[in-house]
């Protein structure tokens, strides 16, 4: 029963994990960018959604489509800003670019609200838990990864199915010939910085219900979603959300049989072995 | 329709294209021939606004189009078929396709003119669920050529067609285009120069970025130039 108890909790991490990756692997995947300020726009959807809790009384389930929407934003203006400047530029300035920028909104965070944490004890789904065969699962961690799956399918079927979709997917296989189509590529990197900064503040307002909010608590995240993408293969948003759900597993079951301070080891060492072996990741092409 | 005047190109430093002038008229096909390094696939570029001349301008219809971004010359009627096919051989042809109707507004344009471009080439109508890159390279080039007419462009400009395909696919793929010429200004960039002039009304030869004669398509076939240095006469 422990062990189903344990599985249990790692799927739901695990969806969890696969929203903020499938951010991450999107502006890979469309124009070869990783962008290590990922964690840094979790935890400011984290904050965005405790001030919202705190000054207007809004659950962060209600928050959620604000959270989206203010690091939606965040993500085209980073951009804009930032990414437009340098994507022309060898790989690695651009990886420099949003390493600084991750220090920066870390710091800024630190300046405006303290490096102390923040909790959001009483939300909607605070406390309460469902109980299923013995296995007792918490609310806050269902809802979370039932909104996951949901905002993970929904991005897919946006690539997939529409005008935009396919526009961003042919301005990622070949950037020219898509502006021969005539599709403003300019735009389409701007959309799709935009839906991966939607992706995470999706998250990051789900995770402030169950997880302590400060100006380092994104870090770890873009960390374990950069292993996920890789997992799953750069660029591939399914093999994000498969990535997602093993690495959650993995997580919890290491924690549980080589004790908690060995969890993340493990994690990193699937990462280690997977480059090695594999370096197209389980699922790439 | 399409004018250029004294355009300069280059990238970096190094000129590519130096004051070079052309036009086409309304209704014609019209080739630009010369060897591997001339200029012709930099031109194209230039027209369709991939890249910006230094001097020069170029006007559609009357209209200054070296100014404005790439998407929105094809807004204006320029289809452009890049050298080397460029087909996005992930996607379904149909996906290519729809792609490159991607600046028509209203669904049911979208759907006559893949009805057109199906009739034109009913071997892509066959396979539109496959993956481009399953196609061969004459296909893949149908596929260029059907995608770039998606627009309903005013003037389609073809980039190499010939390249890289098997003699007799070349003449089954420039028979396409003596079908298309009734509907559509071409402006054509080929290293194949008997083809190219054999079916164009006019030509110009380029070299090294200069342009060396022209004249119609018949008169360049007959010139001394085009002769010993192209034909091997």
């Amino acid at each position: 029963m422990i062990i189903g108890q344990i599985i249990a909790n790692g799927i739901l991490m695990g969806f969890i994990y696969a929203l903020v990756a499938v951010g991450l692997t999107l502006t890979w995947g469309v124009m070869d960018i990783i962008n290590f300020a990922h964690g840094e726009f979790l935890m400011i959807s984290m904050y965005t959604a405790f001030w919202m809790f705190s000054l207007f009384a809004l659950d962060p389930l209600g928050a959620l489509p604000v959270c989206i929407a203010v690091i939606f934003v965040l993500g085209v203006i980073t951009y804009s800003g930032i990414i437009k400047r340098v994507i022309t530029a060898p790989g690695l300035t651009a990886l420099l670019a949003t390493f600084g920028f991750s220090m920066f909104l870390k710091n800024l965070a630190q300046y405006l609200w303290t490096p102390n944490y923040r909790y959001i004890n009483d939300a909607f789904v605070s406390g309460k838990s469902i109980s299923l065969g013995g296995i007792v699962i918490g609310m806050p961690q269902i809802v979370a990864a039932l909104a996951s799956i949901i905002l993970t399918i929904v991005i897919m079927a946006f690539m997939d199915r529409t005008r935009t979709g396919k526009a961003i997917q042919a301005t990622a296989l070949n950037k020219n010939t898509a502006l021969l189509m005539g599709i403003n590529t300019e735009k389409m990197y701007a959309i799709t910085f935009g839906l991966s900064g939607a992706c995470v503040g999706a998250a990051g307002a789900l995770m402030a219900t169950f997880f302590p909010i400060y100006p380092a608590s994104g870090a770890l995240y873009s960390v374990i979603a950069f292993v996920i993408v890789a997992l799953g293969g750069f660029g591939n948003i399914k093999g994000a959300l498969f990535g997602g759900l093993i690495i959650g597993l993995t997580e919890a079951l290491g924690g549980f049989f080589l004790g908690t301070q060995f969890k993340y080891a493990l994690v990193f060492l699937i990462y280690l072995i997977v480059i090695q072996v594999r370096p197209k990741g389980l699922f790439g092409w | 329709m399409l004018k250029v005047k004294n355009i300069r190109v280059g990238y970096g430093n190094v000129p590519v294209i130096f004051d070079f002038s052309f036009e086409v008229k309304k209704g014609e096909v019209v080739a630009i021939v010369g060897s591997n390094g001339a200029g012709k696939s930099t031109l194209l570029k230039t027209i369709s606004g991939i890249l910006k001349p230094t001097a020069g301008e170029i006007l559609f219809n009357g209209k200054r189009i070296d100014t404005i971004p790439a998407y929105r010359v094809v807004e204006l009627g320029i289809s452009h078929v890049p050298e080397g096919r460029q087909v996005f051989g992930k996607m379904s042809i149909k996906d290519n396709l729809m792609l490159g109707a991607y600046v028509l507004r209203s669904e049911s344009d979208k759907v006559s003119r893949l009805k057109e471009v199906y009739d034109l080439f009913p071997i892509l109508w066959e396979r539109e669920n496959q993956k481009a890159e399953t196609l061969s390279g004459g296909e893949q080039q149908m596929l260029a050529i059907a995608r770039g007419l998606m627009s309903n462009p005013k003037l389609l400009m073809v980039d190499e067609m010939s390249l890289g395909l098997a003699p007799f696919l070349v003449d089954r793929v420039m028979d396409t285009l003596k079908v298309i010429r009734d509907k559509v200004t071409v402006l054509l960039v080929e290293q194949k120069v008997q083809e190219a002039l054999e079916i164009a009304d006019r030509g110009y030869v380029l070299q090294n970025g200069r342009l060396v004669i022209e004249g119609t398509g018949a008169e360049l076939l007959e010139s001394d130039i085009v002769k010993k240095a192209y034909l091997g006469l």
